[in-house]
């Protein structure tokens, strides 16, 4: 039975979000034995309450954070003035992103932890090592995989790191842009490589295994088959008996106690009553972008600047979603609307390579190009009709038989790329907008690129009808990827937490989400976070029972 | 008028009033048609979505309902653009008459396509180019559509596998 706390109870634990890492988080502490509160923002939504809407999902925030009520403000760099545009997209419920995400489930390679020490530093760049290796978060990628439930082939990767586990199950069926991206990659002498993704191949703790409905990116699985938290973790917090959830609860404050020691946060409830819940400890997993605004929101006489900011870097080093695009129309239908988005990808181009010329690396991966709608849109080559009886045909045509590559590459750390209050727009509950300021970095624009380049030598091998790309730096915005903005790292000078993911500020505040993240990886940041998310939530529950909370 | 109605609607309306007397409030209500537009504004949208999405072997925009989508919309996600969708009916209406001095439904089809690709750059028309798409490919849910006609089209298979059908599979 889920727990009912009151608010002026004071629960051990106050978890702020339920998305990849709160979902993990709530349900590892309340498993320990603690007592833990979960404010969400959005709706507890259900896999029955899924629908196959694109126009929905992708046009009316069905599941997303929504423009008219919580405005983004975006400029290109400090000093200009920001306007309002979706720059951030992230889902807006029970689950949080790993319930609308793709479900790929990559592991950060060794690399991604030492990266400034292997490459040294990029100019205008803050790449930065970990405070923590591949080896410790291991254990944790082993445990996401088994806890949640992830498919995939140990050992097909020569690229992986190592592991100390195999997957608990087999990756999926192929699909058609598998088979002939497999083709392709092995005639040029790649490594193509069954995709991980976090979606049941088979049935696992009495959930259902895959139906191949096809609607994985940006939807809700509506057979509880992608391992979202919504699906795999939150219902075992609930059954505890020591979590309680609290959905459409918006925290805008953490309270700080004359010690200068979290006591609690204050949400605005469904009603939009302000409402204090105490706690012993406050764990924030709001998102990369959602998680510094709370703190820079929650000034105090002791915190002017925001809390846990006395390094000045919270909301700072933002990293986004980078990714270039290529698309291939074939003479056969390949039906890639069925089924899970990707099957086959490669990691040949991850580490980044001195003779390129530039920092960056990434994977490519095979997959569907787009569901109807944006297909109609956005997904023709660029010289195509835009409509009328030719663009009608074309579209018959290559919706059936179209596939795409799409590149995920590094996102380089800046400083001046950031999450901040916007000083002029508000949201309807009258709490500043977030700002976020961002450009890429020129590497970053060369990384892509570089993989467009790359792609089209993929496509050239497949020998399809046709292949284009679209321009990389072509609009990338907004991001779901959400990293870098509370980075980690051993000197409060230059980190906001240490590498336990405790705030060096704040002795019982924890944050654990993307924006913990040093480096962006090739991208596919779930995984990661949500192992740090295992780990996190054992040093927290390690620290309660010494009477550190 | 060049509207088709819905053939599911008019053979349910056949029917009831083949059983008894429909009473006069339901009678009312399936004569109005549109929860926004005019009758007026909804046959210029209609012509010019119909040019957007032709009818060729397979339905065009208005059979599959994107006048529905877009009336629909304007009462509610996409109400903010009422008035962007009003003027820019007004100002291609004013242009058909000063060229060709007849209602835009009216005119044949290239001079249809004459006045659209003199507008092609326009807000307007990449709005409604927009809408139209959003409509005809979207979920039949929303008012477009209608018999999954672009999915037919596409070869997307119907109905496909929905969560909330998860215990009779057979149908799908």
């Amino acid at each position: 039975m889920s727990a009912a706390f009151r608010s002026n109870e004071t629960v051990d634990f106050a978890v702020v979000g339920s998305g990849a890492a709160g979902g993990v988080v709530a349900k590892e502490l309340a498993l320990a034995g603690f007592t833990v509160v979960v404010l969400e923002q959005g709706p507890h939504m259900q896999a029955k309450d899924f629908k196959h809407d694109e126009f929905g999902v992708l046009f009316q925030s069905a599941l997303t954070n929504n423009p008219k009520t919580q405005p983004v403000t975006y400029r290109e760099k400090e000093g200009d003035k920001a306007e309002i545009r979706d720059a951030v997209n992230y889902c807006r419920m029970v689950g949080g992103g790993s319930v609308h995400f793709t479900a790929n489930y990559w592991r950060f390679h060794e690399v991604d932890f030492e990266e400034r020490s292997r490459w040294g530093a990029v100019p205008g760049a803050s790449l930065a090592d970990w405070p923590i290796r591949y080896r410790d978060l291991e254990p944790y990628y082993a445990k996401a995989e088994y806890d949640l439930g992830v498919s995939g082939l140990a050992g097909a990767n020569p690229f992986d790191p190592p592991r100390s586990k195999p997957y608990p199950m087999p990756p999926l069926p192929v699909k058609s842009s598998g088979v002939i991206f497999e083709r392709a990659t092995r005639k040029l002498g790649l490594h193509p490589f069954p995709a991980p993704m976090a979606i049941l191949s088979q049935p696992y703790k009495g959930r259902l295994a895959c139906q191949h409905c096809g609607f994985c990116n940006s939807f809700g699985c509506e057979f509880g088959s992608k391992s979202s938290t919504l699906a795999a973790a939150i219902p075992a917090a609930l059954k505890s008996g020591r979590c309680e959830l609290r959905a459409e609860c918006y925290v805008r404050k953490v309270e700080i106690d004359a010690g200068g020691r979290a006591n609690g946060v204050i949400y605005f409830d469904k009603q939009r009553r302000e409402v204090f819940q105490k706690a012993r400890a406050v764990v924030l997993c709001a998102n990369g972008a959602e998680t510094p605004r709370l703190l820079l929101m929650s000034t105090s006489n002791r915190f002017p600047n925001g809390l846990a900011n006395s390094s000045g870097l919270v909301g700072r080093n933002l990293m986004f979603d980078a990714g270039a695009i290529a698309c291939g129309v074939f003479e056969h239908p390949l039906n890639e609307h069925k089924s899970v988005q990707v099957t086959r990808l490669i990691h040949d181009y991850y580490d980044s390579d001195p003779k390129r010329g530039f920092f960056g690396g990434g994977g490519i991966d095979a997959r569907s190009q787009a569901y109807p709608v944006v297909f109609a849109l956005f997904g023709l080559p660029m010289d195509a009709p835009r409509w009328g009886v030719e663009y009608k045909k074309m579209l018959a045509d290559y919706f059936p038989r179209t596939m795409m590559l799409l590149a995920h590459t590094t996102c380089l750390a800046q400083e001046t790329n950031s999450i901040t209050l916007d000083p002029d727009v508000k949201d309807a509950w009258g709490l500043p907008a977030m700002r976020v300021t961002f450009s890429w970095h020129e590497d970053d624009l060369k990384t892509l690129r570089y993989f467009e380049k790359r792609m089209l030598e993929i496509f050239d091998a497949a020998k399809p009808r046709r292949a284009w790309s679209y321009p990389p730096g072509f609009d990338l915005l907004p991001s779901r990827h959400l990293m870098g903005t509370c980075r980690m790292g051993n000197d409060p000078k230059t980190s906001v937490v240490n590498a336990d993911n405790r705030a060096h500020d704040v002795a019982n505040l924890f944050i654990v989400d993307g924006s913990s993240l040093v480096t962006s990886g090739r991208q596919q940041p779930t995984a990661t976070i949500q192992a740090l998310a295992y780990r996190a939530a054992d040093r927290m529950a390690a620290m309660a029972r010494r009477g550190g909370i | 008028m060049k509207i088709s109605r819905n053939p599911d609607r008019r053979r349910f309306l056949r029917t009831a009033a083949g059983v008894a007397a429909i009473p006069a409030a339901s009678c009312t209500r399936a004569g109005r048609r549109w929860r926004f537009l005019t009758d007026e504004q909804a046959d210029t949208i209609g012509a010019i979505c119909d040019q957007i999405i032709p009818p060729d072997q397979d339905p065009g925009a208005v059979s599959a309902g994107v006048v529905h989508f877009i009336d629909r919309q304007l009462k509610g996600h996409y109400a903010y653009l009422q008035d962007a969708y009003i003027k820019g009916v007004v100002e291609i209406e004013q242009a058909a008459q000063e060229k060709f001095g007849k209602r835009f439904s009216a005119l044949a089809s290239e001079q249809q396509l004459d006045l659209l690709r003199e507008r092609e750059k326009t807000a307007f028309f990449r709005m409604i180019a927009d809408h139209a798409m959003q409509g005809f490919y979207g979920d039949p849910r929303h008012g477009g559509n209608r018999d999954f006609a672009s999915w037919k089209m596409m070869g997307i298979p119907n109905p496909p596998v929905r969560g909330r059908q998860q215990h009779d599979l057979t149908k799908s």
